[in-house]
This record gives structure tokens, sequence and C-alpha cells, in this order.
């Protein structure tokens, strides 16, 4: 990213005292001319500035050194000898404390900067090979945690600022882009166009944003126009994916083999009965006869499901304008195929943005941002495929469609019809075993019983689509009143049409289902008003500045969702063929929110040492009830430059110190609408003669209890950060420490069943974060030819709950009842189950243990081969006060690291990033196929007395459910090498002649390398279930049928003209 | 823009919704408010048979060897071998309190309470007297029914009359069994109260499906059998039989056809109703054969509430002519391994959309009773010709002494081998009738531990399907160990464990036995 381009004369021969002509152009790493650089001679007042195509020219006397110098830019320096001809590059100065910071409503200095802010400018976050902003700034950000809980394509990775405030619904950052929150901006917004993004990480930098803030604020700038000749650009990318790894699942036939391996093994020990030599049983047998036999070979589902994944980008871009009109104007298409059969996502987008001057008092800016998005959904999950039996093949043969043709019920079945295991039930079955041995069935064999579908035939039967339309609009006037005190009004609009479309064809799931078709669409209005004054005053040197606002946010969201079935073709598309239209499932819903806040901000410094500033806003919320609906945020925060005290001068290794500190206050509101009330819902039913007629019917029955005393959630966070610069700016070191308490906490509290739901919305507890962040930047190699830069940032978050509303702690539950346990004192998030200690070894161990006195009142506990508990409060009783804590979904620490190296024209960038600490619950040893045929989980396992396996491993059927035990709980560590780029930037000079201002070419790879964790038996440590139960923010770190990890190549270019 | 239309962004009331505080101010809303809470009996009893069928000698989870969730789930339930932390029951549990809760919605907002074991009425006068008696004697009948429910299934429970409030909910202990059933017949008493006498055939016809005065006298009589007060049942039970206009059908099938819905047999049933309204009947499907693609049913079924070889073999068919018409209605075979209930099998265009209500009180139930209140009072007593009179509806034939009582389907002779002769051999013919008639109807359970044969029925039928069934499930439990399950605490469920352990104010007691 940093580079230099260098031309040097031949010769240096000195002359004498006579002035020669440099003529030379100025530009940015990019290539793109830089405007108003200033070109000065050391020890003379001479200087001069480059034009608008960022040219310049001047007289030098031989001898002298020519400086060229350019806000936010290295300068450059060079002896003149001769009359030449210079290209410069200027660097932009890399972490250097001038750097310009967005902050809420406004830009700071960061050298006068007093809250947590971290910034990452667009070098090349566009060249990652991912098409979503929000997977580009994995590792990039200290305290920013992404994680992609699937590698299905434009699917949303969870996003968490600096741990886990909120236990609400919606615990994720606020996203604001140009000033404007949009609820799925990091989703909206195409990675190319931005310039920066800033994470404002304390309480005091987001208390500005107050509602909403407590989790963070993510605040995107995009690129803007410079006053130029129009320039152009073109970028693009193409790339392919593949999967990293796939379930290790057995065929069949090698089941069929394990099985009789280990009924051999059991035949040799007394110990085990004569009926439980060989568990392998009569379907099992059949399924192997079908694969072996009348298939003749397995299926591998896993690959059914797969489908070469490609990706590709072209983005082409406009800028230009005079100084008193610019503009911005990019155009981008994007497809993106998953490496999910029947999954694809494909964007458009246009960026347009037009900043005038119309005045010397006016400024007018204007923002437009289409976009359109499509996401093709495969009707079934990755699960489905991974755990469908490789007996039952895709399609029928000649041979397999006649085979099953003996059964009247499937006599029309013919070659190239879907096979589905129902076709070879009903069949006497006779084959060869593993061991040689004939086996025929006793009359007539139903291997499986299932009415499922194969995944291959539902999804080909399934059109699943979401389509997007988005537009971004806003228009701002600034307008000096008076010296120095500025009136903003901005006036915005977000409009998100979302149409979810799903075409399910007859037979799709089952035989003799109809065809059906769901519409649904979602018009979402947002309408943002805000208006602001912004004050700034130098006195000598004090330097003020003030910041009052009134702003309104109104949103509406309109839901229709229809059914209609049974239309006369497959081939439909609208609703009026249908049969029938269901008239439970069509609805239309209307809601609406609103937001009112004041705000405002002072913010003081002398000479830039020491440094104040307080802020302080009130919300008002639709979301809560009269006299509920406010909260106040306020923040104060103080830095001091160390580094320009006296006493400090002396201290030549070290360019600056900032020591800053702050607090604040923060909200969270983001719970469900009306949580306030009990809301009726439709519960009709039919009474009359006949069939009955349907009578309209209301119920007080929704899952949540209403609440009438809800009110604002509120984190009050202090942090303290210190910011230095050592050897010359090589080193830049910032470390964080931050403590935030969280209040009146907004979450779904279980309550007593009985009252009629398990869960109402409560506003009691209290929840602590405490973390250290620090990022470090290092300069390691800086010399002409090159360049090593590190940057590596690493986050620890400890997380404890402190109160619950008086409770002493709250269980929550996932599908399997499986147990996450939020306790006071402790993380907000912690399994809880049993813990075992190996299996059961023998009935003899069991025994003697009973012997001793162990009682139980499990049932299918005391097990030979089954999990044996670890009586935790040692009486001798396994029962459910054993349960004890088991592990817990947080990391003890993330961490990433940024490379950057520059050899002459080439750049090599890479991120090694990763999760340290942390447990999942691997929720596929609960499932039947995993447990029989995925040899992650079978490896090892005990078979008889005498051939225990490690002793730790169970057989599947015996003993208490797996899902309840540590047994499951796995390390969820890894480190990856998440990206990689390569690029070549072709020299200007050469470039030139064809009228080429900047070429790069580019390859980057996605995963080229992966470590899990010891001890973990999926293939995706980062997938997370969270649908469904999983859908309560109090669960986390459950995972089933992980969807394989992704690894992308993609080769791209980059050209200015 | 002013401060207060500012104001007006943020103050807001649902759009969509209406909330329920500004509900129930007159008879059009009560009714509709009603209607909701007849919806809510869909919920519980989609799972129900778990809880009754299943854990009695009709049926049984029909696949041995699998390892899939919801069947080992079925199998806990089934064998007895459950914990406190089966999803089905707290399934059952939590959707028959959130209609309890829908019920003291209603009932509250209509001014009725329950305090210190009384009603106490406040009526408000929104509405006329017979509009807010109709709606209320109707919401008693729907909490007694599921009270009554509850209390047999889990023992000590929480009785809740009005709406409840999280804190208070964790305040609150288990109500005694004596709590409970004062409340169930303190609601059924004043149902019948409120709710005319109307017969049968002069009800208004849209109304029909709606609890009635016999309905509620119905169920009080059940109660009053499950209470041991026969008299008084017997009572209902009388009254009922002389002037409701309910009456038995010519035939067994008409009962449950779709055509036929809401007939003069039907007491009262949870109707349903097919045709994409979201009110169709899972049965048809949950009931059908697994496998069978559209063969049965469209859509395939789940081949759940699997019939046991003695509920195929019980209406003793080897005789061509003379047979029970009963079985054929009842229960059919797919293949071999797979016959299936299809007593609630009718066609379907999307899955669990069916059309068959589902009896909860018949007249064939009315008569059965009365002959249970009355006693065994003589083989030519009126007892006994109950239990002909029901045989002869379902195609029975007079006994004449020549063939096994067994192999053909006659009604019980008054002399001979077969004859009922002393109460004990009228308790097992009676119980006998019940199973035959009322099967799959989610009644053998509770007939079962009425009757006090729960535990010795129960054994017998895990000794009738061991080799073929309970023998095959792995890991395998040793016949004796497996008949060791039945307990008389096991007869009841457990508390959900979800509940005991939500409770942190409280120490709630789990049943005994678990």
């Amino acid at each position: 990213m940093l580079f230099t381009l260098l031309f040097s004369l031949l010769s240096a021969t000195v002359h004498g005292q006579t002035k020669v002509k440099v003529t030379g152009e100025v530009v940015d790493s990019l290539g793109r001319p830089l405007v108003g650089a200033t070109i000065g001679i050391k020890d003379s007042k001479q200087a001069v500035q480059t034009n608008k195509d960022g040219k310049f020219e001047i007289r030098v006397e031989r001898g002298k050194i020519v400086q060229v110098s350019a806000v936010g830019y290295t300068s450059y320096a060079k002896q003149i000898t001769n009359a030449e001809n210079l290209v410069i590059s200027l660097r932009p100065k890399a972490r250097e404390i001038d750097e310009v910071i967005v902050i809420g409503y406004g830009t700071q200095k960061k050298s006068s900067v007093t809250g947590s802010i971290s910034k990452l400018v667009n070098t090349n976050l566009d060249e990652i090979p991912t098409s979503r902003l929000d997977n580009a700034l994995i590792g990039k950000i200290a305290g920013v945690t992404i994680q992609n809980v699937t590698s299905e394509v434009g699917a949303e990775p969870v996003v968490r600022v600096r741990g886990f405030n909120s236990i609400s619904t919606n615990t994720s950052p606020l996203v604001v882009i140009d000033g404007y929150p949009v609820p799925d901006g990091l989703s909206f917004v195409n990675p190319q166009d931005v310039e920066s993004i800033e994470v404002l990480k304390d309480a005091a930098s987001a208390a500005i944003y107050g509602s909403r803030a407590a989790n963070g604020v993510i605040l995107i700038t995009t690129k803007s126009g410079i006053p130029d000749r129009p320039r152009y650009t073109v970028k693009a990318y193409t790339g392919i994916r593949n999967t990293l790894k796939l379930h290790p699942i057995m065929t069949m036939t090698e089941y069929a083999n394990l099985m009789y391996e280990e009924a051999a093994l059991r035949e040799s020990d007394p110990s085990v009965p004569a009926n439980r030599k060989n568990l392998f049983n009569n379907n099992e047998r059949a399924q192997y006869v079908i694969e072996t036999q009348v298939i003749g070979q397995p299926t591998d589902w896993q690959q059914l499901g797969l489908q070469d994944a490609t990706i590709s980008n072209i983005q082409i871009g406009l800028s230009g304008g005079k100084k008193e009109v610019k503009y911005f104007l990019t155009g981008n298409a994007q497809t993106d195929n998953g490496a999910m059969r029947y999954s694809k996502n494909d964007k458009m987008s246009i960026r347009s943005k037009v900043n005038t001057i119309l005045s010397p008092k006016v400024k007018l800016n204007f923002n437009i941002n289409p976009s359109y998005s499509s996401t093709t959904r495969p009707g079934v999950n990755y699960t489905d495929y991974y755990r469908w039996f490789s007996y039952v093949p895709a399609y029928h043969t000649e041979f397999s469609a006649a085979f099953v043709n003996q059964n009247p019920q499937w006599a029309d079945i013919k070659a190239g019809d879907y096979a589905q295991a129902r076709h070879f039930n009903g069949i006497s079955y006779s084959g060869y075993m593993p061991d040689g041995q004939l086996w025929t069935s006793t009359g007539t064999i139903d291997p499986w019983n299932t009415t499922n579908n194969t995944p291959l035939s539902i999804a080909n039967r399934t059109d699943n689509t979401r389509l997007n339309y988005r537009v971004l609009g806003s228009m701002d006037l600034d307008y000096e009143i008076i010296k120095n005190l500025i009136f903003k009004t901005s006036i915005g609009g977000y409009y998100n049409i979302t149409q979810n479309r799903t075409f399910v064809q007859s037979d799709a799931r089952q035989d003799g289902a109809v065809n059906q078709a769901t519409l649904f669409n979602r018009h979402y209005k947002d309408i943002l008003w805000e208006n602001t004054l912004n004050y700034t005053k130098k006195i000598r040197q004090h330097n003020f500045t003030g910041l009052l606002g009134f702003t309104t946010q109104q949103t509406w969201i309109d839901d229709d969702n229809m059914v209609g079935r049974d239309f006369p073709t497959e081939d439909f598309k609208t609703l009026n063929q249908a049969g029938q239209i269901d008239q439970e499932l069509t609805y239309t819903l209307k809601d609406q929110i609103g937001l009112l806040s004041y705000l405002g901000r002072i913010t003081y410094d002398f000479d830039n040492k020491y440094m104040l500033a307080v802020s302080y806003r009130v919300d008002g919320s639709s979301y809560f009830y009269k006299g509920q609906k406010y909260g106040s945020f306020p923040s104060i925060s103080a830095g001091w430059m160390l580094s320009d005290e006296s006493f400090m001068k002396g201290i030549s290794w070290l360019n600056s110190l900032k020591i800053r500190s702050s607090y604040g206050a923060t909200g969270n509101n983001r719970i469900n609408s009306f949580a306030f009330q009990d809301l009726m819902y439709p519960a009709n039913y039919s009474f009359g003669t006949g069939t009955g007629n349907v009578n309209l019917g209301l119920s007080p029955n929704g899952e949540l209890l209403a609440n009438p005393s809800i009110t604002w959630e509120r984190t009050f966070e202090s942090n303290t950060g210190i910011d230095a610069a050592f050897l010359r700016n090589r080193i830049n070191l910032t470390v964080e420490y931050y403590s935030s308490k969280t209040d009146r906490l907004l979450y779904n509290q279980a309550t007593m069943a009985f009252s009629g739901s398990n869960e109402y919305i409560n506003n009691a507890g209290r929840v602590k974060n405490k973390g250290v962040e620090v990022e470090l930047t290092t300069k390691n190699i800086h010399n002409t030819n090159f360049e090593w830069t590190t940057n590596l940032n690493i986050s620890h978050n400890r997380n404890t709950l402190t109160e619950l509303g008086g409770e002493p702690f709250q269980y929550s539950f996932g599908e399997r009842n499986e147990v996450y346990a939020a306790n006071i004192g402790q993380p907000s998030i912690q399994f809880f189950g049993y813990k075992t200690d190996g299996v059961w070894l023998s009935q003899a161990q069991i025994d003697e243990a009973v012997d001793n006195g162990l009682t139980t009142n499990l049932s299918n506990y005391l097990v030979p081969g089954g999990l044996k508990i670890v009586d935790v409060d040692n009486n001798n009783i396994i029962d459910q006060n054993d349960r004890t804590i088991i592990g817990n979904p947080f990391p003890d620490f993330t961490w990433g690291i940024t490379n950057t190296m520059k050899y002459k024209n080439f750049d090599l960038s890479f991120l090694l990033q990763g999760a340290k600490g942390g447990q999942l619950i691997n929720g596929d040893h609960n499932y039947n196929e995993s447990k029989r045929f995925n040899r992650a989980i079978v490896e090892n396992r005990w078979l008889s007395e005498m051939h225990p396996g490690d002793g730790k491993t169970p057989y599947l059927t015996n003993g208490i459910n797996w899902m309840l035990t540590d047994y499951v709980v796995e390390d969820a560590s890894y480190a990856s090498l998440r990206s990689v780029i390569l690029g070549y930037t072709f020299k200007q000079k050469a470039l030139s002649k064809i009228g080429v201002k900047a070429l790069r070419l580019y390859a980057s790879g996605e995963n080229l390398l992966y470590f899990m964790g010891k001890g973990y038996r999926g293939i995706n440590p980062e997938a997370r279930t969270i649908s469904g139960d999983y859908n309560n923010p109090l669960i986390s770190g459950y995972q089933r049928g992980a969807f394989p990890l992704m690894r992308t190549y993609m080769f791209g270019l980059d050209f200015n003209f | 823009m002013s401060l207060t239309s500012c104001e007006r962004i943020i103050d807001i009331d649902p759009i969509s919704n209406v909330g329920a505080g500004a509900f129930y101010r007159n008879y059009k809303e009560a009714n509709t408010a009603l209607t909701g809470c007849y919806q809510g009996m869909h919920a519980p009893l989609h799972n129900e048979w778990m809880m009754t069928e299943l854990r009695s000698d009709l049926s049984l989870q029909g696949v041995p060897n699998t390892s899939a969730v919801p069947r080992l789930e079925q199998n806990e339930l089934d064998m007895f071998t459950l914990n406190a932390d089966h999803n089905e029951v707290y399934t059952y549990w939590i959707n028959t309190y959130r209609n309890i809760r829908a019920i003291n919605y209603l009932l509250t907002n209509l001014g009725v309470y329950y305090r210190d074991g009384n009603h106490q009425i406040n009526r408000n006068t929104n509405m006329t007297e017979s509009e807010w008696k109709q709606v209320v004697g109707e919401a008693l009948f729907l909490r007694a029914y599921h009270y009554f429910n509850m209390v047999r299934l889990f023992g000590n429970i929480f009785m809740v009359t009005e709406p409840v409030d999280p804190n208070t909910a964790k305040a609150k202990n288990y109500n005694t069994l004596e709590d409970v059933y004062s409340l169930i017949s303190q609601d059924l008493t004043a149902a019948a109260q409120y709710l005319p006498a109307t017969q049968y055939q002069n009800q208004n016809q849209n109304d029909l499906g709606r609890a009635t005065h016999w309905a509620a006298r119905a169920l009080l009589a059940k109660v009053y059998l499950t209470l041991g007060k026969k008299a008084e049942a017997l009572n209902e039970l009388n009254e009922i039989i002389n002037t409701s206009g309910h009456r038995l059908l010519d035939s067994y099938s008409d009962v449950f056809s779709i055509g036929n819905e809401m007939s003069a047999e039907i007491i009262f049933a949870v109707r349903y109703k097919a045709g994409g309204f979201g009110l169709g009947s899972p049965f048809a499907n949950l009931f059908a054969p697994t496998g069978s693609g559209s063969a049965v049913v469209n859509n395939d079924g789940d081949g759940f509430n699997f019939p046991t070889n003695h509920a195929m073999s019980m209406y003793s068919i080897a005789h061509s002519t003379d047979k029970d018409q009963r079985y054929a209605n009842n229960l059919a075979i797919y293949s071999p391994t797979k016959p299936y209930v299809r007593k609630y099998l009718s066609a379907v265009m999307t899955r669990y959309d069916a059309e068959n209500d589902f009896p909860v009180l018949r007249y064939a139930d009315v008569l059965l009773m009365k002959a249970e209140a009355q006693g065994f009072d003589g083989a030519d007593g009126e007892s006994v010709r109950i239990i002909n009179q029901i045989r002869e509806r379902a195609g029975a034939v007079d006994y004449d002494g020549t063939s096994a009582f067994s192999s053909r389907f006659f009604k019980y002779p008054l002399a001979g081998n077969n004859s009922i002769t002393d109460e004990n051999s009228f308790i097992d013919a009676l119980l006998n009738e019940r199973k035959l008639e009322l099967a799959f109807e989610n009644q053998r359970f509770f007939d079962l531990v009425r009757f006090g044969k729960a535990i010795t029925v129960l054994q017998q039928h895990f000794a009738d399907e061991y080799e073929a069934h309970y023998g095959l499930i792995k890991p395998e439990i040793p016949l004796p160990d497996l008949q060791a399950k039945v307990t008389n605490d096991r007869l009841l469920l457990p508390i959900p464990l979800r509940e005991i352990t939500t409770n942190n104010q409280l120490e709630l007691e789990q049943n005994p036995g678990y």
C-alpha cells in the first residue's frame, strides 16, 4: 500500500550556481494527482504549488534540495543537480498523529481525540476476496470481532464491538454511513466505495449517538471527488472458491466394514451376550445390499450439495470537478456463486456524491446510492446433504428402477427418476455381508423409514430468492451564520424493498405435496432529519468547539406475505393461478418506530496539549411506554499530550506520547416494538354445521409477556488509552483499557411457563465488561526498495454478569434442551451440564460403584460404554445437582496481524487472524447420522469390556444423552492465514504512453492456511447456529452440521486514466 | 415542527395488532377473544396422544432401531423411562398454560375471578346478561377442560385463574389436588348454570362446536367418576341421556366421517378445518405410515401413534361377516410392518391440514360412563345392556353359544361362559369396551388409571410386545426391568425440569419417581 516510485538521474555532476528547470507531477500512491502540494526549496522562501493536474514547474539552483509536501502525506526531498522531470509519489502519513478522524457529527484531528476510536483507511480492503465489507474487516481492528457463522454467500456475519454489553435481541453495533444510520449498512455499502472506517469503541465517543450506541458505532465514510479533470478508474477481479474440509462421513460400505470389524472384536469377548456381538441390524444389512449390489457404488451426498464457486466483480468510477463542484460516481456489479448448490449473490450499485460550494457561506452536498441485490439460497441446509445416506442414489439407474418396480407402489419408477429412500421399502433383501456370509431377510424390510425426499430432489424443485432494492439518499446544507458558526441541516431517506420469492414445485418435500409460492414483500422506509449548530473559536492557544443538535428519525415497516398453492403448472411466478390462497399465512403487518433526540458537545484544548470534551444526548423512543420514553447519555473525556511537555522534550526516541481517559453513557432500545403491552394475535376457529365456518378470533397468546415498565438500557464505560510513537515514528503503539457496566439490561427473562409464556422482556440486571486492546504498528524495514510494515492487534475481553433482576441465575435452552447458564459473578453465557470422566468400561465397574453406594435417578445412566458422570457434589448420587459449568463460548483473546511488504513494484500483504480459547457445543454428536457415520465421532469408541476403545468415547446407543454433558463441548480456537494479497504496480512512465495513469495487478487468497483447536471434531470452528432457539442473546456457541470453510483464490486489476 | 408534533413521533400505538389492555370492551370483542380460546385447544392437543395413547397398550413408537431424536423422545414416554427434561412434556405443559392464560384474560375482563376457593363475580355491564353468560359459560368450560387434563397427567399443578405476572408467578407453589378439582367442579357447575339447556336439535346451527350445557355436565360427570363420586356422576349422565337430544348414531363410522361433523353423537369436539386456514388437523399426516409417499395421504406420514399388535388384534376380526366395524374405521395396514391409525384420516392438500374434528366427549362415552357410574346391576341389568348397545352399533350379533366369543363379534350373553356375571367381569368388559369404542381418542390411559388397572395392563403390554418391539430397542432393557419402570409414581408425568429450574425463589418439588 505504501510505496514510492523513484526515478533517479543517471549522473549527478555538480555544476556552478546556475538554475535549472525542474518539472514534474505529484501523485498519491494510486497514481492520482495531488492538487495543491507544495514544492519548496530548502533554506529558501521560494515555493510553488501543484496545479489541478498535479503538475508543477520550478527553477532551482543546482545542488539545492527540493522538498515536496502535502497535507496528510509524508514529505519528499531530493537534491537537484540537473534539469529534470520528476514524478513524485507521496505516501500517506501512516498512523500519523494528525490524521483527521471522523467522529459523531463532525471530525477531529487525531491528536485531539480523547476517546477510543480506531480508524481504518481503505487501502486494499476491496482486494480481500469477499463480497462484503464486514468480512473484509475481520482481524483488522482491535476490539471488533467479526465471526462468519456460516460460509454461505451473502450471509450476515456476527459483528461485536468490545464483547457483549447487551443481552437484548440485537447486540450488533450501529452502522452509520456518511452520517446516516443504516440498519444493514455493512451489507449495503460496497467495499470499494469506502474511504475510511472509524469505530467508536468507548462510551464517551459513542455517547453522541446516545441510544443504540451501547454496542459500539461503526462510521463509514465513502469516497468523495477531488477537484481535477475527470478521472476514470476501472477495477475488476474474478476468483474461484473451494471447500477447505468436508465432514468425514463413511459410506454405507465403510460403515458395514467397521461394524463387522467391531463384531469380530466382540466375538472374542465373553462378557458380550450373543445377541450383542454383531450390532449391524437388518435395516443396515439391507442398506448395505442396496449400496453394494443394487446401486454398486456409494453416493457422496456432500459433494452433491456443492457446486463450483466463483466470484467476480467490476467497478467503474468517475470523479473530478472544480473547487465549487466536486463529483464522485461509481457503478459496481458483482456476482458471487457460493459453494453450495443453488447459492448465489448478485449485486449492482451506483453511488454518486456531489459537493458544491454555492457561496462563501453556503455549501450543499448531495448523495444518492441506489442498489440492487439478488440472493438465491438453496432450499435445503447443508446439514441435509451431510447426513443423507450414501446407499440412496441421486437418480435411479435402469437396474435400480427395475429393482424397486417389484414393489407395486413403485411400478412406474424408471431410470432417471429421483431415487427416494422409500422406493427401497417393502422389499425382501438378500446379499453377501462383509464377512462373506450370505444374509437373507425374513420377509420384507424397510431399510429406512423416512418421509423426507433426498436433499437434491428438494433443492432442484425449490427456488428461493431474495431481492433487495435499496436507495440511500441525503442532502445537507451548511450555512455559516456568522464567522465560525455553522448551521447544518440534513435530510435523508433510506428505502429498502425486500422481496422474498419462494417457489416450491409439486412433490418437492413429500410425495403428493402440492406446489406452493410464498411471496413476501417488506417496505422499509426511514427518514432522518438532523439539525446542528457548530461553533469553533480559537483564542490564542485556546481552542473551543461547540455543537448543538436536534434530530428526528422515523421508520415505517410494511410487510405483506402471500401464500398460494396448487398451481396447474410447475412454472408459476405469480399467484394468479393459485388453486388456494393460504388464509393463515397471507397477511399484512405494519410497524412504526420513532426516535427524537437532542444533543450537544463542547471540546476544548490548550495548545493541543490539554484536551477536554463533554457531550450530552437525550433520546426519546417509541419502544417504551409513556413516562419511560426518554433516556439521557452524557460523556466526558480528557487527554494530555505528555510528549509536548518540556520535561519530555529530551527523550529523543519518543516522538509522541498521549494519555487519554473518558467516561460516558450509551443506551440500547432495540427490542420488539410494543413489548410494553400484551397484543392480540389472530386465532380463528370454525363453528357451525358441516365442516364449519371460520370465525374470527383473537388471543393474547404472544410468545413474550408484556412489561409496561421497561425503559432504556444504559452502558457506562470508562476508557483509558495511551498513544505513543517511538523511533522516528517507526513504532506506533496504542494500548486501551476499558471497563464498562451496563445496567437495566433489556433481555428476555425466563418466567414460569404456567404464566402462559416462558419469557418476558425485562429491564433488570447488570453486566460488566473489562478489556485490554493493543494496536501496534511497526515499520520493520523502510528503505527505497523495500518496505515492511506490521500491524498487530490483539484484544481481550472479560464479560461478567453482575446482577439479574435479583435472581441468582437464568437458564436458556437450546434445541436439544442443552442448558446455557447466566450465573451472577460469571460470564453471561456458560454451558451447563454434566462433567464426564470417560465411559463406564464394564458392568463390573458399574457394580463396584453401585456396591459402594452410587445411586442415580437418571434413566439410562448405568450402562457400560455410556458416559460416566462426575459426582460433582460428592454425595454418591448422580442427579441433576451434579450439573456444573462445562465451558463458555467467549474466546480469551482475538488477534490479527497484518504484514505489508513492498519490494520495488511488488507489494504483498497478508493477514493472520484467530481466536484463542472459548468453546462450542458440537450438536452433531446428538444426531443419528453423525453418531453412526462421522469418523470424527465414531473413532476409538467403546465396543465391549475387552475393547474399550480409548476409554473416553461412548458407544452410540449406550448411556445418557451426550448433549447434556461436556462430551460435546469442544475447543473453538482457530488461527488462519485469512487473506493474502500480492500486487504489482506498473511504472508510471511506461503507462503514460497509453494514457493510463496507474495500473495494478493483484492476486489474493483467503484461508490458504487454517488451524483448528485440538479435540475439535467438526469442520468449521467459526460456524454457529443462530436461528430458532439460537436466536437468543443468552445462547451462544452451538453448531450443528456446519457449512465447510471456504478457500478463495482471486485475480484482479485496477487501472486509472 | 412544534414540540407536540415531535412527541407524536415517539408516541405510537400498535398498528397491526390491538393491545390486549384495550380489548374485551363489548360482546363482539369478548366473543372474538372466546373464539381465540377455542383455537388455543389445538396446540396442546397436537401431542396429547403422546401423554395418553403412547403410554397405554394401544400404541408405541413404531421404529425399534431408531435413533432419530423425536422418536427417541417418544420411546421415553412409551417405556416410562423419561427424565424431567423431556421436550414433549414441556411443550404440552406450556401450550396448555398459554391457552389458560388467554381464558383467564377473558374471564377477568368479564369480571369473573376465583378467590379463596370460590368464584367471585363482578359482572360488567357492557353486554346483556345472556351474552355475558354465554361467553363466561363457554370460557369456564374450556378452563376446566384444560385443568382436568393437567391434573390427571401431572398431579400437583399450579392453579392460575387470572393472568399472572412474572414476579407473582415465582412466589407461587403447587396447589393441592383438592383445590384443583374444586376449581374444575365449580367451573363446570357454573358453566352448566350459565349455558342454556338447549336440546341438540334446537341448537343454533352456526354455533355447533361451542361448549354447551351438556358438554359441561358430561365433563363434570367424568370428573366425578375420576373422584369416585359415582352417584353425582350418574345424576349428570341421566340428565344428558334423558333430555339433551344427543344420541348414538346408527353407524360407528358416521361418527368420524368428515361429512357428518358435529353430529348428534358429538357432545364436544375440538374442531379442525382443512383448506389453508391454519385450522387443519395434523393427525392424518402424523399417524399415516412413514414412507408411504402419497399412497395413504398426500405429503406422506410420520408413522406416529403406531398401533400395537394388541390394538391390531383386539377387534376379533377373524370372522368375515360378523366383524367389529370399529376395526376398519380405526385401523388399517399399509404394509405388513406398517399398520396405522386411520381414525382421523381424510384427504389433505398440504401437510397437517386435514378436516377431521377430534372428539372430546361423545354420546357413546356418556353411555359407558353411565354403566361405570351405575356399576354391575345383573347380567340383564342396564349396565350390561349399555355395553351391548355399544357393541350392537358396531355390528355385534347375538351370541349363539357355539363359536368362541373371541373369534367372532358378539353381544354379551345373559348366561354361559362369556356372560357378565359379577362386578369383576363387568369391570373388565366395560374397560375393554371403552378401549374398543374410544380407541385413539386419548381416553385409554385415563381409563386405565381411573379403573386402577394401569400397572397390570401396561406390564402385560410390555410382555406382549416385547419380542416384536421393546426387546429390539437398544440398549436393550430386560423385560422385568422394563415392567418395573411402570410404577404408581410414574403414572404421573414429571413437572418439567425447566419449570423447577426457572424458579430461583422457591424450592419446587419434583413429582416422586423422577
